[in-house]
């Protein structure tokens, strides 16, 4: 019954932040971000019908469906990385080699797993696989924000907004599945409970955060010409 | 259980770099004659002020302790100890804000140039880094074991210092005037050369 209500609550979340998508005209701001949170809605809904109608067959249906929202989150620091660097080409072309290499080192892993492991889809390995993923996805995001603390790049409400909520979920997950992974089975329901109310957390962010379009401020202008001049023969 | 940790650290370092990323105070505006300036006194101060090798010789230098062993009572001993240490962490304390600074104004700079290469970027972040933890190192040494207790280490922050300092020197060399040629009268009679 908990979990049912926690997904309901989750879908009434979701509506809002595409409700104010619409309304705010962000969506088209952030076509990459919003696609993976449409996304997200998608497998979310489907989820909840196989489970209330047919439920051996959830298992399954979770982690294929958890594997194409690790995909669709490249979306996410993609979108990161083309409102934050945009207007620094030199940073913006380290961080797309971060993202690119992050992105080999997943097609590398998954490639390396598929002559190791014989069953994909199966739950035992599913949490071991999913956070070896979202640890690349972190290792991106962290490059990323490396980046953007370094050389003092301003980010506006929004892109605050999805760095922290897609971030916090991130590294709640590796920790999360970290613990899944290591304690085995008996454990896993409670923990995937636990990683719905990390993305509650997100959730909240990202409405609040998005309430509005709010793009990222230019870094504040230099004075005048003329005063900056001033300055320089008054000094040099 | 290994494997466990590692994880969990790997998250929770993506949450502080989280904090850092979004908690940051706004940059300076961009470009502007006073944040170039600073630098450029920042600088000078490095070069001029806190490293010249006889003033960080001087702090360092065991003769006058020597002198004041042998010609002093202990409390005077003891007072003069007291008095290099503090000088010794004020110099530190100095170099380490004029470092900050330059820092400041290399990466708030670098981020507009098309052409940076990623490796330059690599080594210049190393430089002050190591620097920082270099002063940090041995404000703590001077702190604990006393102003003749990390002469090494002080070497080794001077050295790493004026390494930075040159590379700042060059992307602010335009501020230097330039060295003019002597005017000389050689021009030809019934015509100056331009």
């Amino acid at each position: 019954m908990l979990s049912l209500v926690i997904w309901w609550v989750g879908l009434i979340l979701d509506a809002v932040i595409l409700f104010r998508s619409f309304r705010g005209r962000s969506f088209a701001k952030y076509p990459y971000f919003y696609t993976y949170f449409t996304s997200i809605v998608l497998v979310d809904l489907t989820r909840y019908f196989i489970y209330t109608h047919d439920p051996p067959a959830y298992r399954n249906w979770y982690w294929s469906t958890e594997f194409l929202s690790v995909a669709i989150g490249y979306g996410v620091i993609l979108e990161i990385l083309r409102h934050a660097l945009a207007r620094y080409p030199a940073v913006a072309r380290f961080g797309s080699r971060i993202l690119w290499t992050s992105f080999l080192a997943v097609l590398t892993y998954i490639a390396c797993k598929s002559l190791t492991v014989t069953n994909w889809s199966a739950p035992a390995t599913g949490a071991e696989l999913e956070r070896d993923l979202r640890t690349v996805q972190a290792f991106a995001l962290a490059g990323i924000l490396i980046l953007i603390s370094h050389y003092r790049i301003d980010i506006g409400r929004n892109l605050k907004g999805i760095i922290t909520g897609y971030g916090a979920f991130i590294a709640l997950s590796v920790m999360n599945l970290a613990v899944q992974a290591h304690a085995g089975a008996s454990i896993q329901g409670v923990l995937r409970g636990f990683q719905s109310y990390s993305f509650f957390f997100s959730q909240f962010v990202w409405i609040a955060a998005l309430w509005s379009y709010q793009p990222s401020p230019r870094a504040p202008a230099a004075g005048r010409p003329e005063s900056d001049y001033e300055t320089l023969s008054r000094r040099t | 259980m290994t494997s466990l940790i590692l994880y969990c650290a790997i998250g929770v370092g993506l949450l502080v770099l989280l904090l850092l990323a979004v908690l940051r105070r706004p940059s300076r505006p961009e470009g502007s004659a006073e944040a170039l300036l600073e630098a450029k006194h920042a600088l000078r101060t490095l070069q001029l002020g806190l490293l010249p090798q006889e003033l960080v010789g001087r702090f360092f230098a065991r003769n006058d302790l020597e002198y004041v062993v042998a010609n002093a009572p202990k409390a005077t001993e003891r007072l003069f100890l007291e008095e290099r240490k503090h000088i010794v962490l004020a110099w530190i304390d100095q170099v380490r804000q004029q470092i900050a600074r330059l820092q400041d104004f290399h990466f708030g700079h670098s981020r507009h140039f098309v052409h940076v290469s990623l490796a330059s970027e690599i080594a210049l972040a190393w430089e002050f880094a190591t620097l920082r933890m270099v002063c940090r190192a041995l404000y703590l040494l001077v702190y604990f074991r006393g102003p003749y207790g990390a002469q090494q280490i002080a070497g080794k922050m001077v050295a790493i210092a004026a390494r930075v300092c040159a590379l700042s020197e060059k992307s602010l060399a335009f501020l230097s005037p330039a060295e003019s040629d002597a005017l000389v009268d050689d021009s030809a009679r019934g015509g100056a050369p331009v």
